[in-house]
């Protein structure tokens, strides 16, 4: 069932738990993260990074996408991550996306609020929620991490954007992390309690379970897992039996470790009804 | 099933020449007098029935002489009435228009009549699903938006006439894949006097998927990759021009589904609308797809 960014944040606002928010690539990873939403009837957001907007591939992996809304029976989103500009975050909304990203998290306050309200603005003629992000969320083989999301700022972002959802800074990276990641859970609580926006934790991959339901707790209701699950998409096919040539039985036990791995962090972020 | 579904205006015209415009309070002869089907959404429907793409109206029209008679030269000309909604005792959009040859103006008088404008529940989902385009020209604004949001949801293209600038217009613009504005919309809605720096405007504002801008006699350009690429003007002794944009976007549209490239469907469009201009009637005169061939062929052999 298709549904808004902002909606299907408020059900998780309303759950105390955070929606899975999965990057999808093609149809195996799209598939298998569908599936898993059947069998737990959980709420999900099908994501598909920025890039794949710039080279268009982004067109056929979202008409996938809502294939595979109109036939889940939970609420579903197709969004966009990390859009680098209007041009991506654009062709996602003509492409039926029901929430849109922008990043301009790397540039300073006043450019990031100024681009983030316009792109707000243009989402929501068309009803479409936008998630933004501030402090910048860096990769996780970065030697030294940015600073965590000043509160104060988190509040002026989200009043002068008018953002439905937050991409915070807390600890957080992208890619595969080097040492265990510490989460700041008391600045999360912290922002939490100030902003009215949904707060998203970007780099879910990795992170101990433990801190991620702490996380939750303190009032995270969104989690990217992206690295992940390209990891168990890859592994699974490095092991695959290459006897097996045709391509669609060749993929069936990668789809299923997408589903089986979807299905593990929607249990974890106690989203499954 | 239409493959190409419409939400605008579509209206009634009675057309009539006289040589010298008449002075007030008197009576004169008329030379020529044409009843004929009319409006931008309405004409490009027609150009892409003639041109054998299955074509559907969406709408509203009164029972009255008017909306038989659109309804009529719409399935005369090949597009689907089946998702007209017939309002009992309203009148239709009209209008009468004196075409002085003296002079070669144009006067028109019209009315919109009292015809509400479709409603949302007038967008059969089950219709719009099995399209593959849905073209748009401005009218009937807020069922437009819906509509064009249902279509985004399906992945439906959504192509837009942009005509007038209308209030509102710019909430339409977000979800329009093919925007095809006139170089007047263009320069009136950015606020520019360069319509290459207008374009590069929309194009930055919007990011369709296809941009084209039209410039009437003097032909058009995309806007592809930040520069514009020209289409040609086919150049011809007009007699009619009415309804030669409406063409424009019908043939184009026509012509992708047909599965011609970008630059060869909008050379196609403006072949079709050079050669409507050539023929008497808004809708009459639009061409059928193998005189279209014809004509660019002859022309080019003329031109070599």
């Amino acid at each position: 069932m298709r549904c808004d960014l902002g909606a299907i944040l408020e059900i998780a606002e309303k759950r105390g738990c955070a929606i899975p928010a999965f990057n999808v690539y093609n149809m195996e990873t799209v598939l298998g993260v569908m599936n898993a939403a059947k069998e737990t009837k959980s709420p999900v957001i099908f994501q598909i990074y920025s890039r794949l907007f710039d080279s268009r591939e982004a067109r056929y992996v979202a008409a996938l996408v809502r294939e595979a809304m109109d036939e889940l029976e939970t609420p579903a989103v197709l969004h966009i991550d990390h859009g680098a500009g209007q041009a991506e975050v654009m062709r996602a909304i003509r492409y039926g996306a029901t929430g849109v990203m922008m990043d301009a998290s790397a540039k300073p306050l006043a450019e990031n609020i100024a681009e983030t309200r316009r792109i707000v603005e243009l989402a929501e003629m068309v009803g479409v929620s936008v998630e933004g992000e501030l402090g910048h969320i860096g990769l996780a083989r970065d030697e030294i991490l940015s600073n965590y999301t000043d509160i104060e700022e988190a509040v002026r972002f989200a009043e002068e954007t008018g953002i439905k959802a937050l991409a915070v800074m807390v600890g957080t990276a992208h890619g595969h992390y080097i040492k265990e990641p510490e989460l700041a859970i008391d600045r999360i609580r912290h922002i939490h309690r100030a902003v009215e926006a949904a707060l998203v934790l970007h780099g879910g991959s990795g992170v101990p379970d433990d801190q991620i339901r702490q996380a939750i707790q303190a009032g995270i209701r969104k989690v990217n897992f992206s690295t992940d699950l390209c990891c168990a998409y890859l592994n699974e096919i490095l092991e695959a039996d290459r006897d097996i040539v045709a391509v669609d039985l060749f993929m069936k036990g990668p789809m299923e470790a997408v589903k089986n791995f979807a299905i593990s962090k929607i249990k974890l972020l106690g989203a499954d009804a | 099933m239409a493959k190409l579904l419409g939400i605008g205006s579509a209206l009634f015209d009675m057309l009539m020449t006289v040589e010298g415009f008449p002075k007030e309070d008197s009576k004169v002869q008329g030379i020529e007098s044409k009843a004929q089907g009319g409006g931008p959404c309405a004409g490009a429907l027609v150009a892409a029935g003639k041109l054998g793409i299955e074509a559907g109206y969406i709408g509203t029209l009164g029972d009255d002489a008017y909306g038989d008679f659109i309804r009529e030269s719409l399935s005369r000309y090949g597009v689907g009435t089946d998702h007209v909604r017939i309002v009992k005792g309203a009148v239709s959009y009209h209008s009468i228009v004196i075409l002085n040859l003296q002079n070669a103006t144009r006067t028109c008088v019209w009315s919109r009549g009292n015809v509400p404008s479709p409603k949302m529940e007038d967008v059969d989902i089950r219709v719009l699903r099995e399209a593959s385009f849905l073209h748009l020209d401005g009218h009937h604004l807020e069922t437009a938006i819906y509509a064009a949001g249902k279509a985004r949801e399906y992945g439906i293209k959504v192509s837009l006439d942009a005509g007038g600038v209308y209030p509102g217009i710019r909430r339409l613009l977000p979800h329009v894949d093919i925007l095809i504005p006139s170089e007047e919309f263009s320069l009136k809605f950015t606020g520019e006097r360069d319509v290459l720096r207008a374009a590069e405007i929309l194009e930055g504002a919007y990011h369709p998927e296809v941009l084209i801008v039209t410039q009437g006699a003097r032909g058009g350009f995309l806007w592809q990759e930040g520069r514009e690429v020209r289409y040609p003007a086919f150049r011809v002794k007009a007699v009619d021009s009415n309804g030669a944009g409406d063409t424009f976007h019908g043939a184009f549209l026509a012509a992708r589904m047909k599965g011609m490239e970008l630059l060869e469907a909008a050379s196609f469009a403006s072949a079709a609308s050079a050669l409507k201009c050539t023929r008497f009637g808004t809708q009459e005169g639009i061409p059928g797809f193998d005189e279209v061939l014809k004509f660019i062929q002859e022309y080019q052999e003329l031109e070599e």
